[in-house]
């Protein structure tokens, strides 16, 4: 995991050691501690959040997906068994509640992401890149998306993901690979645009994992 | 290698996905091939683009849905026997982390809450049906009498000796108005009755002692507070149908629920001059 530039999923999180962890927070909410669930969704939502709505591309879809999982999570607490980290186990239940309803849903058009993103203040310089980035995701299947979504969007790493997911990290990697080939007759025209900042070279051994 | 190797080759080879063979093969064909090498640099930049679209923060209506959403969970699993021993009462903490997040972020304007059908978080096991316990004008008188026999309610209007038989705190106003609250006009509303029921020395004519309200309401309305001040409790309507809607203090915000305390909406209360705690 050295190197990544994502999150990290096991480990700190940036967590003051007098918190408690988020094992111990999901032990509580099992035994009827009724603040210990909601802190430990508010110490994890924001990214929960990100991984729900660039995996739905949309707004109220995500909110849809992540409000079931998050209940569901509520009410499976118990059956946590300590064998991933406890954000693990938050991020798969997000995904797969993604994932179901991805999957339930006929391909539609939606435009609740790109409006929320409209929205985004920090989104103005890079935000035509960001919207055309944004279309042309939702052109992946499903499970492309999720995995593209999470390595190179959010930059999640591979074996991450792959727990996350429940599959292979092997899986992980042809998933992004299949995503990336597809993203990138549509993304072309986006290189070398004002917005675009090309933040390094290909590497030049090019059998090295992307940065 | 004859032609050109695809983009889904080349990213497949970027991730050593390729067997071994086709890993050499490839490898030989960029070495003389400018083109393809230039597509296996466009596919790192797929990468690049990708990592630069801004990372959303949670829109506060959606943090607000979810915690709401959430509280209700904590309601129902309050309401049905738990398999732990839940905690008879939570002191109201100086930072609670749960719904007072959710809440505090509904400061400034009145965010929308909706809370879509579909999610299994609704119960509905009160004993009352939800027409008969809004609008049946049995407990209370309907529109006369003002405050005849009801002048209890939180603390400030116990009599000495009286006990409240429920745990809501002290300051709780109780009353069934059966008022038709309105999705733009929630706040304002909330404040209206706030300031006939939720003031110490006042009382309306459809003032509730708490002894007189429902126990899965009471749960209900402590629960979407969650900690925070509970000021007032009404049982009325919400677009035309039998709704709970509660007043929180710090800061004031009203919330409609339904009788199977699920969230509907929720709002910030229009702040008056004058000093207000936040």
């Amino acid at each position: 995991m050295a190197g990544q530039r994502g999150p990290a999923l096991s480990g700190g999180w940036g967590v003051p050691q007098a918190e408690p962890s988020d094992a111990e927070l999901l032990r509580r909410h099992v035994t009827g501690d009724a603040e210990a669930f909601g802190q430990l969704f508010l110490r994890h939502r924001d990214r929960l959040w990100a991984v729900a709505l660039r995996t739905m591309g949309d707004a109220d879809e995500a909110a849809d997906a992540l409000q079931d999982a998050m209940i569901s999570a509520f009410r499976r607490a118990a059956d946590f068994r300590g064998d991933s980290a406890v954000t693990t186990w938050l991020h798969r239940i997000v995904v797969n509640a993604c994932l179901d309803r991805m999957r339930r849903r006929a391909a539609r058009p939606v435009a609740g992401d790109l409006d929320l993103l409209a929205r985004t203040p920090q989104a103005a310089p890079d935000q035509d890149v960001a919207l055309d980035v944004l279309a042309a995701l939702r052109t992946l299947v499903p499970d492309q998306r999720a995995a593209l979504v999470m390595v190179d969007m959010l930059g999640y790493s591979v074996a991450d993901t792959a727990e996350i997911l429940g599959v292979s990290p092997g899986t992980v990697k042809s998933r992004c690979a299949r995503g990336r080939a597809r993203l990138l007759p549509q993304l072309a025209h986006l290189r070398n645009q004002p917005g675009v900042r090309r933040v390094s070279p290909p590497a030049e051994g090019a059998g090295e994992g992307q940065s | 290698m004859r032609g050109h190797v695809d983009a889904e080759s080349l990213a497949l080879y970027a991730e050593g996905e390729l067997s071994r063979g086709r890993t050499a093969r490839v490898r030989a064909h960029l070495s003389g091939c400018p083109d393809c090498a230039t597509t296996l640099a466009a596919l790192a930049d797929v990468t690049t683009q990708l990592s630069h679209v801004p990372g959303p923060a949670m829109p506060a209506a959606v943090t607000a849905r979810l915690d709401a959403a959430l509280n209700a969970e904590a309601a129902h699993r309050a309401a049905a026997p738990a398999p732990a021993p839940a905690p008879p009462s939570r002191p109201p903490r100086r930072n609670s982390r749960w719904s007072p997040a959710g809440l505090r972020i509904l400061a400034g304007t009145a965010v929308t809450l909706v809370v879509a059908g579909g999610v299994g978080y609704a119960v509905s096991q009160f004993s009352g049906s939800p027409s008969s316990s809004a609008s049946a004008p049995s407990r209370t008188a309907k529109s006369s009498a003002p405050s005849s026999g009801h002048r209890i309610h939180g603390g400030p209007f116990l009599s000495p000796g009286e006990q409240p038989n429920t745990s809501s705190p002290s300051g709780t106003a109780y009353a069934q108005t059966g008022t038709d609250y309105r999705r733009g006009t929630l706040a304002g509303q909330a404040k209206g009755e706030l300031a006939l029921y939720g003031v110490s020395g006042m009382s309306g004519p459809h003032q509730l002692a708490p002894a007189q309200v429902p126990g899965q309401v009471r749960t209900c309305a402590r629960q979407l507070a969650h900690g925070h001040p509970l000021l007032f409790v009404d049982q009325a309507r919400y677009q035309q149908r039998p709704a709970i809607v509660i007043v929180l203090g710090k800061p004031d915000t009203a919330v409609a629920a339904t009788y199977s305390c699920a969230p509907l909406h929720s709002a910030r209360l229009p702040v008056t001059s004058g000093p207000t705690t936040g």
